[in-house]
């Protein structure tokens, strides 16, 4: 198998790939590079023909469940959820489980609020990795007997993790992967945000990810994440506005029930939470709503009655508070944090991402919400500029003169040290045209940078060499290459995106996960011998 | 349910070895202080939350005799014998399990609200075509809600699968015509927004990234199952080895394009617009018009992938049965089978079952007094026969039997430690009055009743008469006191020892007043007030070796095993 996987990498190596960087070097008539053994091409079928049947398992792992399913089938085959099953947390044949509620007596400003619902929390400081491993290891055994139900044979396997996750849990993951009985071979990782970026058919993206314990919002530039910025205003955030919405409405009925279960809130804010789009709306008129309060067998049916347009108040105040001025940097909302982030990003790749917004997560299908956080990124857009002080003040002028002529001697001084891609590269745009103007403008200046690479200069920064270089591969199909406009996409979601990206994988060896961790690798070093960069 | 106390568990050994994550190196992320990492040393703590995943009844547990240690479900290798049908027992052949993705693929369905299984029902009149609709016996909900009726009864899942795909390309086909007729510009296309199928944008977008590759690929996917082509191998080594063709030289002068994004819906892209919020308006308005119980709930969309997106129970899809499994197990270590049940699905005989039961000392706990004995809730089956939790009083000694008994056929020595105080943030007192003793080897079934002459003189240390009467009459002892040192009662392959607890207080009474986080730290969780006592059960017996029939009986060898078994006694009263 592996001198076949090694044959098919090499000859094609130049050839630019998805997941590599677009290799510049131009195919001329070559001979095969040496060190490859042809009989892996030319021998016996089998190799390839295994290949072809072989199945990669794609595992995505977040705070609150755990999904897998078999590579180029478009759902997974098992969710499981920490923390739902009757059995979690419960020694075998304890069945107390079936009819109490857990996470009873808790309130959701208690810290420890949800806690049998989450496999970790982003702060691993006093975290049990014990428990989560034997909490992983038991949702992995039961996914696969239960689940998958797949004989013992060793299966790649391509891991979906949050950007950013924690080291410790994934060492601990990788261990409860690595010594299950199916004995992978290899393990994938990919980043959510770029396998969302691949569900929805995209190069450079935006993705806004609404989890559970935060919201991140990650540019994607050529597969590559770029820059990343995160919120705490996820879906945890919403159900705990959710739960208090209920207690206070419970508050004042004649049965007062000061104690609201995880799992109540969490059902009523996925049913009912919407968005109203526009916030200046006229309101129409308001009707009631009664939800009936889950309750064991025998108790008399419960219910709660309120004003639906007061289910849209968690999920406004969770995304769109009102006022942003006295907020932390990691508690922004979601509008001006991809303000944010589209400003600090290369107006080229801003141009791109500004029409790429994607919205992924579990708390990203609450209907309103892409509307409103694209409407209000808008107008954010329209009332600022591409333009990173927010208040000049006394200064009347947009753009001091001063400032203007410091931008132009730094272009006059030579070659200014190397910035990363996450930082401004060029100076923002200053003028605010019309969209489409806007976008033209864009086009023609990159078309220019484009032609003028063909001499290049010792002057043009690196990063805006790269960029304008990637972007005129880019720009020769820019009849649906819509920019500098305000748009969304959608997406498949992590999980599709990592299905599509593995069953790539499996027929084209020079597709490469970020991550890849080979079982020998791992029973030598551990994490330590993982090259994790780029997650 | 309650918890049926007096219980025991028992932890798997494998718990306990491997669990140390390179503590080492976590020193350096976590400053809590390690604990002590040698788990000879370390005593098994009830209360943990690990101790959930870890214990496990004798039930559950398997016994590998070649590595002559306990197996639990996270140290066997699992393999599946055979796949089956809950609801039909239809023995699904191993090449098409994958194909119906782990479900039934004849007329078994279940309810997407409830999970029930569904009946096909007919309503259509008697002069018209008959049609059927799924009907949920338990919730009432039928197919006819989502909009599904069926020509036929049999054969539904493949007609569902149809019904399906008529939708969704339907729905597919109305996109074409309009592409067809507005030119391809992505804020036109989006203008008229269709509700995207999952599963129709997932093929279309598989089909373009595979179109996308092979297009940037500069050979016309070489390796397309063509290794057998030799015609096709010969012109890919001429294309390698300089014997340009004019198309190939063409190609070649060209640039790589790069793999190119999606456009369009044909290719799987949707896209929406910050002017246009019609359809989201459409479904809050439909939200509050069905009201609470049309809303999915989130179990209705995780319990099947196919109903992930489904916000109304209207969009609900029925799904078909999930296969069940057959399964053998093996050691992990050693991969010796440890259980392999019969292949019929019907069959509930196994062909190889190496119990732990059979294998290791099993404990029972129960009270002295007869009085207090519990009832185990399992065997309550009407209602008004209440379970009563066997409370403790703190502070109150008690004195309890445990019973040790031995499934091997040789004389088993057993030690017994215990830590005097146990886990946990209730400190209750344990003694064991006999902590080592032996047990005689076991039998065959019927040793026992055909023996019972000989059961008095099982206790050699104490042939009273009044000892012979007591158990001819079946009558407790109830004068007899407990000793330390001595078994209790002893009869042919079980041993009775005395165990005595003082539980301790839920709280501890003391004068000077705590801080406000040593007080948080003293509320209770759940079922930390049940007095929990770990034991350590360490087994020794010489063991025959098995020799090839006919050979020289070799000389037997000491084996040995070691266990925690954790002992439920009661709750301790506030």
């Amino acid at each position: 198998m592996a001198a076949t996987a090694s044959s098919n990498t090499d000859y094609f190596a130049s050839r630019p790939s998805p997941r590599s960087r677009p290799s510049l070097a131009p195919t001329s008539p070559r001979t095969p590079l040496l060190g490859r053994s042809i009989s892996g091409q030319f021998g016996s079928p089998g190799g390839s023909y295994l290949r072809e049947q072989e199945e990669v398992l794609v595992w995505e792992l977040h705070q609150r469940y755990i999904s897998v399913g078999i590579a180029g089938e478009n759902r997974p085959r098992g969710v499981l959820r920490f923390g739902y099953g009757v059995n979690d947390g419960r020694r075998v044949g304890d069945w107390r489980g079936v009819d109490r509620d857990a996470g009873v007596g808790l309130d959701e400003v208690n810290e420890k609020w949800g806690r049998e619902h989450e496999l970790f929390r982003a702060d691993v400081t006093d975290l049990d990795l014990g428990l989560v491993e034997d909490v992983l290891e038991r949702a992995v055994r039961t996914l696969h007997v239960d689940y998958l139900q797949l004989d013992a044979k060793p299966r790649k396997v391509v891991l979906a993790v949050s950007s950013l996750l924690p080291l410790p849990v994934l060492e601990v993951t990788l261990k409860v992967l690595f010594g299950h009985y199916s004995q992978p071979p290899v393990v994938t990782l990919m980043p959510t945000p770029l396998l969302a970026c691949v569900g929805a058919g995209l190069r450079n993206a935006l993705v806004v990810e609404i989890g559970w314990e935060e919201t991140v919002m990650t540019a994607i530039g050529e597969y590559k994440t770029v820059a990343e910025r995160r919120s705490v205003r996820g879906g945890k955030m919403l159900v705990q506005n959710t739960s208090a919405l209920l207690r206070d409405t419970l508050k004042s009925t004649t049965n007062p029930k000061t104690l609201i279960p995880l799992k109540f809130a969490e059902d009523v804010a996925q049913r009912t939470a919407h968005c109203p789009t526009d916030p200046n709306a006229p309101s129409s008129p308001d009707s009631s709503f009664t939800i009936t309060i889950p309750s064991t067998t025998d108790a008399p049916v419960q219910k709660v009655t309120l004003p639906f347009s007061s289910l849209a108040t968690p999920a406004t105040r969770t995304f769109f508070p009102p006022s942003t001025s006295y907020n932390d940097t990691n508690d922004l909302p979601l509008s001006t944090l991809i303000f944010l982030i589209l400003l600090a990003l290369p107006s080229d790749l801003r141009a791109q991402c500004m029409a790429r917004i994607v919205l992924t997560g579990s708390s990203s299908n609450i209907p309103g919400l892409r509307t409103r956080l694209l409407r209000e990124l808008d107008q954010l857009i329209r009332d600022r500029g591409w333009d990173h002080v927010h208040s000049y003040g006394s200064a009347k002028s947009p753009l001091p003169l001063r400032l203007r002529e410091r931008i132009a001697g730094e272009e006059g001084k030579g070659a200014p040290a190397y910035r990363p891609p996450a930082q401004p590269a060029e100076p923002p745009l200053r003028t605010l045209e019309t969209p489409a103007a806007r976008s033209d403008t864009t086009a023609t200046a990159i078309d220019s940078a484009a032609n003028d690479f063909s001499s290049p200069r010792a002057s043009i920064d690196p990063a805006t060499s790269l960029a304008a270089r990637i972007d005129r591969r880019l720009a020769t199909q820019s009849k649906n290459d819509v920019r500098g406009v305000v748009r969304g996409v959608e997406t498949l979601g992590a999980w599709a995106g990592g299905s599509l990206f593995a069953s790539l994988a499996k027929s084209n060896a020079s597709i490469r996960g970020v991550a890849e961790i080979t079982r020998e690798e791992w029973e030598k070093k551990g994490v330590d011998g993982c090259d994790l960069r780029g997650l | 349910m309650d918890l049926a106390l007096p219980s025991a568990h028992y932890a798997c050994p494998c718990s306990s070895s491997p669990s140390a994550i390179t503590s080492a190196r976590r020193a350096s992320h976590i400053s809590a202080p390690l604990k002590d990492d040698d788990p000879e040393q370390s005593t098994f703590d009830p209360h943990s939350p690990r101790s959930a995943y870890n214990l496990l009844p004798l039930t559950h547990l398997l016994f590998c005799d070649e590595c002559s240690q306990i197996r639990c479900p996270k140290c066997t290798i699992e393999e599946v014998i055979t796949w089956y049908c809950p609801s039909c027992l239809f023995e699904v052949p191993s090449g098409s399990v994958r194909g119906d993705g782990n479900r039934c693929a004849r007329s078994c369905l279940d309810c997407p609200v409830c999970e029930a299984p569904l009946n096909p029902t007919s309503i259509g009149e008697r002069d018209t075509a008959e049609e059927y609709v799924l009907r949920c016996g338990y919730c009432h909900w039928t197919s006819a809600d989502a909009g599904i009726k069926l020509a036929k009864s049999t054969k539904l899942t493949e007609q569902l699968a149809k019904f399906r795909r008529t939708r969704v390309e339907g729905a597919s086909g109305l996109q074409h015509d309009d592409e067809a007729n507005v030119p391809r510009v992505a804020i036109t296309e989006a203008s008229k927004p269709q509700p995207r199928d999952h599963d129709d944008a997932f093929g279309k977008l598989t089909t373009f990234y595979k179109e996308q590759l092979s297009e940037s690929s500069d050979a016309p996917n070489p390796y397309g199952g063509s290794n057998y082509n030799s015609p096709t191998n010969l012109a890919r080594i001429m294309g390698i080895y300089g014997g340009l063709s004019r198309s190939a030289l063409k190609k070649s002068r060209e640039k790589p394009q790069p793999m190119r994004e999606a456009h369009g819906v044909n290719e799987g892209v949707a896209t929406f617009q910050p002017e246009e919020d019609g359809d989201e308006r459409d479904i809050v308005g439909k939200m509050r018009e069905l009201g609470w119980d049309d809303l999915t709930s989130e179990q209705q969309q995780v319990v099947a992938p196919v109903n992930g997106d489904a916000r109304f129970t209207s969009e609900l899809w029925p799904v078909s049965t999930r296969l069940r499994t057959k399964r053998g197990k093996r050691c992990k270590v050693c991969n010796q089978i440890v259980f392999r049940p019969e292949a019929k699905p019907g069959s509930t005989r196994t062909k190889v079952r190496m119990l732990a039961h059979d294998h290791i000392p099993k404990l029972a706990l129960q009270p002295l007094n007869v009085a207090a004995r519990a009832q185990d809730p399992s065997f309550i089956v009407r209602k008004d026969q209440l379970y009563v939790e066997p409370n403790l009083r703190p502070h109150a000694a008690q004195q309890y039997v445990l019973t040790v008994t031995n499934p091997l056929f040789e004389t088993v020595k057993v030690t017994l430690t215990t830590p005097a105080i146990t886990p946990g943030k209730v400190k209750s007192r344990v003694t064991i009055l006999c902590p080592e003793f032996s047990i005689g080897p076991a039998g065959e079934m019927w040793d026992d009743a055909l023996s019972s002459s000989t059961a008095s003189t099982s206790r050699p240390e104490d042939g009273s008469r009044k000892a012979a009467m007591a158990s001819l009459t079946g009558g407790e002892d109830s004068e007899r006191q407990p000793e330390a040192g001595k078994v209790w009662e002893k009869s042919r392959n079980r041993t009775k020892v005395i165990l005595e607890i003082v539980p301790g207080a839920l709280k501890e009474i003391s004068i000077v007043p705590k801080a406000e986080e040593a007080q948080a730290s003293e509320v209770l969780g759940e079922d930390e007030d049940v007095l929990q006592v770990p034991i350590f059960v360490r087994a020794e017996w010489m063991a025959e070796v098995s020799h090839p029939p006919g050979g020289k009986p070799e000389p037997k060898e000491l084996r040995e095993i070691g266990y925690w078994c954790v002992l439920g006694v009661g709750r301790i009263m506030g």
